[in-house]
Formats: structure tokens, C-alpha cells, sequence
């Protein structure tokens, strides 16, 4: 009887754990795309104000939350040619990792943060190019929002459900 | 080493391929390289103070061009824009880096096909004969004009000035500020100096001469003021509004001598109101720079 209960709870656990860590991937999706909205346009608003240099955006951005690809972008540029090439490389390392939950159309959006950088292009149109880039991104985070709070609810309720049959089975 | 410097200063910068054969140049072309020219589809230029020679087997191509233009700027091409417009912009260290171009929309450069890379130098030493020249009886100092064609050296006899005032050597300790609009007299870095200008000095770096001097009289009351390449009519507005308030001008100005300096407008007018009470003439004659100083 025991045993019973005891694997009643197990089962029921283990549905709802799962349930949840597919809800929580889809949360992390949509705090890795508004966190990285966040720190691209607080470049840009560097980039427009007090211009700091490319090393020091880097240093003051690994303090929020995407420490390990800011740091990542920087040790880059030690070994790059430029900016777009570290970016890059960065981004390639990191895909399995830290951007992992970014879909495939997000992570390319993403990758094109490295072409804003070019050094023939006047700051007027870096500017204008991270900003379209900054636009894409707030839809592609709105979106993953949206589809989040409908799925995660879902996810978490089949959860309980799976384990409450799993419950009824089982007895 | 103060003659390998550049090496140190430039290896961030500069693509790997330019790196290797630059820095295989010998200790004595190394001490005395004033300038690196890098031109597309053609051989990079080395001009020394005694030599100018080609390196047939580096030829740089437009993307190299581009990395080289990305590097100099650390990727941050956007904190150079009201530079580039000019032609120029000054990296860490105080190397003035010429850029030539083709213009592109709202004139800033399209495609960079040229560089010209100035090589910055300490010259620790170098005002020591001329300082005695720039005080008065009582020890106070004086406003002096320095005038040589480009590329002589007036900058890095400013710094010395700057610093040797700042530092008491040779004259009284003074309190000195450096309006350092192209930021190749004290070399700053986000604001801070990075060649030796003293310890007693304020530096105002990137602002415009004019605007620099005046905060600069009324923020951090200078006994002397440094500022390079003077020409035009703000400027000399700035440099009465600095005499008048009783503070001693160091400047620097295009002209090979005085008689070329009266043919400015501006400059004749500072000179004829006495504003300028030396003139130095930077010459260079058989590999060496010479300083002459007249009363202005």
C-alpha cells in the first residue's frame, strides 16, 4: 500500500517536473529574447550618446544578465579580425549553451548584430540598421510571449492531469 | 623602450599580415619611423626621418582596407564620426591616423582606400633649451607661438612644454590645462592622459579649441594654457579671452616662420597685439630638429 502511494507521488512528480521544465524552456526563450532587446539597445543608446568604445559597451553589458556572451564577444575580438567575425564565433559557441532556446529564425536575426559594426558604414546607418534589428526582435520576444503564456498554462495543467491518470491507473 | 613603443601601442590594431612585416623593421628604422602608409592595390610606405621606402611584398587589398579601418577604431567606428568627417582620427596613444576616401552621403566616407598612420612620440627633454625662453624675469610664464611646416614636431615639443611646466623642471611648478581638441598632445584615452604631460595638468580632450579654452579658464584656472594647431577666427577669440584673463598661451600654428605666420590673417592680428611674446621656429636641417626662438 505503501509502495503504492509512494509511486502514485513519484509518477505524478515526474509528469508534472516535466510538464514544467517544458514550460520553463519556453520562458527562458522569451527572457533570453528581451534580455538581449534590453542590452542591443543599450548599445544603441550608447552608440548615439556617450559613445564609449566597443570594449567598454562589452564591460558594462556582461553586468546584467548575458555575462557569459558578453565576455564571450570580447575574448573574441582578441583573436577576430572583426567584429563581426568574434560575433560570430561567439554566437556558434554558445548555440548549444547559453542560446540554446532561441528557434532557428531567432538565432539568425540575432547573428546579424555582426554586420552592424562594419566600419564603412557611417553611425547614422549602424543606427538605422540596429534599429530595424531591434524592431525584429521585440516582435519575435511579443510573439514567443504570447505563445508562452498559452502553452506553459497548458503544459503545467496536462501535468497535473497526466498524474493524476497516472494516480487513477495505478490504483 | 620609448623608440619601440609604437610596436606595443599599434600590435591591438593593426591585421596580422601588416603586423608580421612591420615589426620586422630594425631597432634604427624602428626609433626613428615617423609615418605608415597604407594605400589599396599598392605597396605599404614607410617614412622615417631619414629614409622613405616601399614594402613591395605587402600590397593591401579593400578588405583589409576595411579591417584595418574597423581595427584602428577598436570596432567603434560610431565614437569616430566627427573625426572621420574632418579626415582624421586619433586612437589610444595620441597616433593620428589620416584617412582618405571616396565621399559617400551626408559627406562622410564611403570606402577608405587610404591611411596614414602618424607615429607618436615621447620626446622627454626636447623644450629644455627653450624653457628659459618662455618665463619672464620674475619667473612667470609667458605666451609663446610655435610655428613649423607639418610633421616637424611642434606637438611633441608642446607635450614637453606642457609637462615641463606642470613638473617644475627647469621653471616654477605651474598649474597647466591642455585644450586637446584632435587628443595628439597628452594622447587620452576615455579622458584620461596617456603620455606624460605633467602632474599638475588638466587635459580637455575632443572638445573644440575654442569651447575647451573657455572652460577651461573658468573651471581649472591655469597658469598656462597648451593647445595645438591654431588658424582660425574662434580660435584667436579663445586665446585674447585666455590673455585677458591673465594666463599664459602655448600654442602651435601652421606657418614655416614668422613671415608665413603674418600672412594668416588671424595670426598676423595676434601677433601685432603683442598677444605672442616668443615665437618658436621648428626647423629640421640634416636629420635633426632644430628650435629657434625670436621675440615675437
Amino acid at each position: 500500500m505503501m509502495a503504492r502511494m509512494l509511486l502514485i507521488l513519484a509518477c505524478g512528480l515526474l509528469c508534472f517536473a516535466s510538464a514544467n521544465a517544458m514550460a520553463g524552456e519556453l520562458e527562458r526563450r522569451v527572457a533570453l529574447l528581451y534580455a538581449l532587446h534590453r542590452d542591443i539597445a543599450a548599445m544603441r543608446g550608447w552608440m548615439a550618446g556617450s559613445l564609449p568604445p566597443m570594449r567598454l559597451m562589452l564591460l558594462r553589458l556582461r553586468e546584467g544578465s548575458l555575462q557569459a556572451l558578453w565576455d564571450g564577444v570580447n575574448a573574441e575580438l582578441t583573436r577576430a579580425e572583426s567584429f563581426d567575425q568574434a560575433w560570430k564565433n561567439c554566437l556558434g559557441t554558445l548555440r548549444r549553451d547559453a542560446l540554446q532556446p532561441l528557434s532557428e529564425e531567432e538565432y539568425r536575426l540575432v547573428l546579424e548584430l555582426g554586420d552592424a559594426f562594419c566600419a564603412t558604414q557611417d553611425t547614422k546607418a549602424q543606427l538605422r540598421f540596429i534599429d530595424g534589428l531591434l524592431q525584429r526582435l521585440q516582435l519575435f520576444a511579443e510573439e514567443a510571449r504570447a505563445q508562452t503564456q498559452k502553452r506553459a498554462r497548458l503544459y503545467r495543467s496536462l501535468g497535473v492531469l497526466g498524474g493524476l491518470a497516472l494516480a487513477v491507473v495505478i490504483c | 623602450m620609448e623608440a619601440e613603443r609604437w610596436k606595443r601601442d599599434l600590435s591591438a590594431y593593426l591585421p596580422e599580415k601588416l603586423k608580421k612585416s612591420l615589426f620586422t623593421l630594425d631597432e634604427k628604422r624602428s626609433a626613428t619611423l615617423e609615418e605608415i602608409r597604407v594605400r589599396v592595390h599598392r605597396p605599404v610606405q614607410l617614412i622615417g626621418s631619414d629614409y622613405d621606402e616601399l614594402l613591395w611584398q605587402e600590397s593591401i587589398d579593400e578588405r583589409l582596407c576595411a579591417v584595418l579601418l574597423e581595427g584602428l577604431s577598436e570596432h567603434s567606428i560610431y565614437a569616430y564620426e566627427r573625426e572621420r568627417s574632418q579626415g582624421y582620427f586619433t586612437i589610444r596613444g595620441g597616433y593620428r591616423v589620416g584617412i582618405c576616401g571616396r565621399m559617400g552621403g551626408e559627406g562622410s566616407m564611403a570606402e577608405v582606400s587610404g591611411f596614414n598612420i602618424r607615429i607618436a612620440r615621447e620626446w622627454k627633454g626636447c623644450a629644455d633649451n627653450v624653457m628659459p625662453h618662455l618665463v619672464d624675469g620674475a619667473g612667470a610664464p609667458v605666451s609663446a607661438l610655435l610655428l613649423s611646416a607639418p610633421g616637424v614636431g611642434k606637438t611633441t615639443m608642446l607635450r614637453d612644454i606642457a609637462r615641463q611646466f606642470s613638473d617644475g623642471k627647469r621653471v616654477r611648478a605651474r598649474k597647466v590645462a591642455i585644450a586637446d581638441e584632435r587628443g595628439e598632445i597628452a594622447g587620452c584615452y576615455l579622458g584620461t592622459p596617456l603620455l606624460d604631460v605633467g602632474q599638475r595638468t588638466d587635459v580637455m580632450d575632443g572638445y573644440p579649441k575654442a569651447q575647451a579654452v573657455s572652460m577651461l579658464i573658468r573651471s581649472m584656472s591655469p597658469a598656462v594654457i597648451i593647445t595645438d594647431e591654431i588658424g582660425g577666427s574662434e580660435d584667436a577669440l579663445a586665446l585674447r579671452d585666455a590673455s585677458q584673463s591673465g594666463v599664459a598661451v602655448v600654442a602651435s600654428a601652421h606657418a614655416g616662420d614668422r613671415a608665413s605666420a603674418t600672412a594668416r590673417p588671424e595670426l598676423r592680428a595676434l601677433l601685432e597685439e603683442g598677444l605672442f611674446r616668443q615665437i618658436i621656429e621648428l626647423y629640421r636641417a640634416e636629420n635633426r630638429v632644430y628650435a629657434r626662438v625670436i621675440p615675437a
